[in-house]
């Protein structure tokens, strides 16, 4: 059992949620939307979310990066320390992929913004 | 180019100029817009080095689903944005010191000091940070404590981190987001105090950018020391709080930690407002304003954050582009104000954009509404001189949710014909 807060609408209710043999329960929820929400919680929760990386001689430090399409959540602090871990030279482009796979997660970084050289 | 430019808007206009003041979601939304609306007179004045505004640095996505149908980051949503207006001159490293009750803008850049002769003024300045020295906080006067957005800069623009070990103070989605953020760039956030008993920000937030992480989110609670080692934070204490919000003794934690991030909420930026002698609102502490978004200056309109603070950026370009339309039509018609009635609030409903209705306009009517606590179950009802005109039922309502609501040509004529208007809540029976 485990319990969650709906976020498909300001509602938000508490719903619990309980697998047997496969099947889930999903009890609290006032709407289909929150099973399906809960479910989806349980089986491949996914998130996007944008990292900085470092930048050298560029007009700013650092340039945002995303995952190209959501990743499970267990992918997301890999990814992150992986993007930690890059450093780029300017000038830097917008949507310029600066990672392929990143973290064996099937998600490619993308460059947020541009950074043009100092 | 920025010469000619500046040289161009310093001369008399032939009576169709709009400048817009702001260079973020709702000035270039607003921009864009007028252009459509056959505004050829356009400048857009903007104090940073670049256009695009806050978005910049608000690297996590959500922007623009309203607007442009999709999930976008902030720097993505600002380059749409800048695409839409692309060609509109501007003037970016350009701050407005002071308008005129005629429209006179004083600006300051490389250049020197100018004033540009505008027919109409759009203000989408934005809003400021709530400091620490707003909400008293006790203690050290140390460094390591900074506003979320100022973090939020440091991180995303500088690639800078402020801090290694994180507390954060109130729960507006800012604070919520740079949670996240300092955990991915390698920080610990060691937990969110929030004095109310709920959160302001969006649940999907606190989902998202605190349980993921398992940082708690401590209702309730508000920071009651915060002490320095060597002139840096190095620890502070927090409480939790009774129903008048006052801390409990007894209930004090300590935690250590170097950095504390305040997200205690935004206020409208309005020292332009009040240069021009406009009205404001002592609730949203932005302008007064009616169904044009017109202050009580002639010719000068307001939105988006400055006006009062939005939810979503793409409410505050929606609300841009009505405006637009609006000053485009004013300066194109006649120049006059028009009579006025006012909404008055009660019953739970803290304010309402616009707070002045158009005697004399046609057409629905688009309000926007906080209420001021969390209430389930009732109806949100206007009155014209006593008279319930319209409701809408909302299964829950909450501070940190704007409402909006639209009320239809006929509705909003009884509304603007009264006498007195009033908006409040009412429970369902």
């Amino acid at each position: 059992m485990k319990e969650l807060t709906c976020i498909r609408c300001p509602m938000g209710c508490v719903m619990n949620i309980e697998e047997k043999n496969g099947e889930y329960t999903v009890t609290g929820n006032t709407c289909p939307r929150g099973k399906e929400y809960a479910i989806s919680e349980m089986t491949d929760p996914v998130r996007t979310f944008s990292v900085s990386v470092r930048v050298k001689g560029g007009d700013r430090g650092a340039v945002a990066v995303r995952v190209d399409r959501p990743v499970n959540k267990k992918y997301i602090l890999p990814i992150a320390k992986a993007a930690r871990g890059m450093v780029l030279t300017a000038p830097v482009e917008q949507g310029q992929k600066i990672a392929k796979n990143v973290a064996g997660s099937g998600a490619d970084l993308i460059t947020l913004d541009k950074v043009r050289p100092q | 180019m920025r010469t000619d430019i500046i040289k161009a808007f310093s001369s008399p206009s032939d009576g169709g100029r709009l400048v817009i003041v702001g260079g973020g979601p709702a000035g270039l939304a607003a921009a864009a817009k007028a252009r459509e609306s056959g505004v050829k007179d356009i400048l857009v004045l903007e104090r940073d080095a670049r256009l695009g505004g806050i978005l910049n640095q608000c690297v996590h996505s959500g922007f623009g689903l309203h607007m442009f149908g999709e999930e976008l980051t902030g720097p993505e949503y600002a380059s749409r944005l800048e695409k839409m207006a692309d060609g509109i001159d501007y003037l970016t490293n350009t701050t407005v010191l002071n308008i005129t009750p005629s429209l006179e803008v004083e600006c300051v850049s490389r250049e020197g000091i100018f004033t540009i002769k505008a027919d109409a003024v759009v203000l989408a300045c934005g809003c400021r940070e709530r400091p620490r020295g707003a909400i008293g906080i006790p203690g050290a006067r140390c460094s390591g404590v900074y506003t979320a957005g100022t973090a939020q800069k440091l991180i995303n623009i500088n690639g800078v981190m402020p801090g290694k070990k994180f507390f954060i103070l109130g729960s507006g989605d800012i604070g919520l987001i740079m949670a996240r953020r300092a955990v991915l760039q390698g920080g610990e956030v060691l937990g969110v105090a929030e004095i109310m008993p709920y959160s302001s920000g969006l649940k999907r937030n606190i989902a998202q950018c605190l349980d993921d992480y398992a940082v708690p989110l401590m209702l309730s609670h508000t920071v009651t020391d915060i002490r320095e080692k060597y002139g840096r934070l190095c620890g502070i204490t927090v409480s939790r709080v009774d129903e008048k919000l006052s801390p409990v003794p007894g209930t004090e934690r300590d935690f250590e930690c170097d950095t504390l991030l305040l997200s205690v909420g935004l206020i409208p930026e309005t020292e332009l407002l009040r240069s021009a002698g406009a009205e404001l609102d002592k609730v949203t502490g932005g302008a007064v304003a009616d169904e044009r978004m017109m202050t009580s200056v002639d010719g000068l309109f307001c939105v988006g954050n400055m006006l009062h603070v939005h939810d979503l950026a793409d409410y505050a370009c929606k609300e841009a582009e009505e405006c637009a339309v609006f000053a485009a039509q004013y300066l194109s018609g006649e120049k006059k104000r028009g009579k006025t009635v006012r909404v008055n609030c009660s019953g739970g409903v803290r304010y309402t954009v616009p707070q002045l209705l158009l005697k004399d306009f046609e057409g629905a009517l688009s309000l926007k509404l906080r209420v001021g606590n969390v209430a389930k179950n009732v109806y949100i009802a206007a009155y014209a001189d006593g008279e319930e005109v319209y409701s809408a039922f909302r299964r829950v309502v909450a501070p940190g949710e704007m409402e909006y609501l639209t009320l239809s040509k006929e509705k909003a004529e009884k509304l603007r014909k009264a006498e007195r208007v009033e908006v409040k809540l009412k429970e369902k029976r």
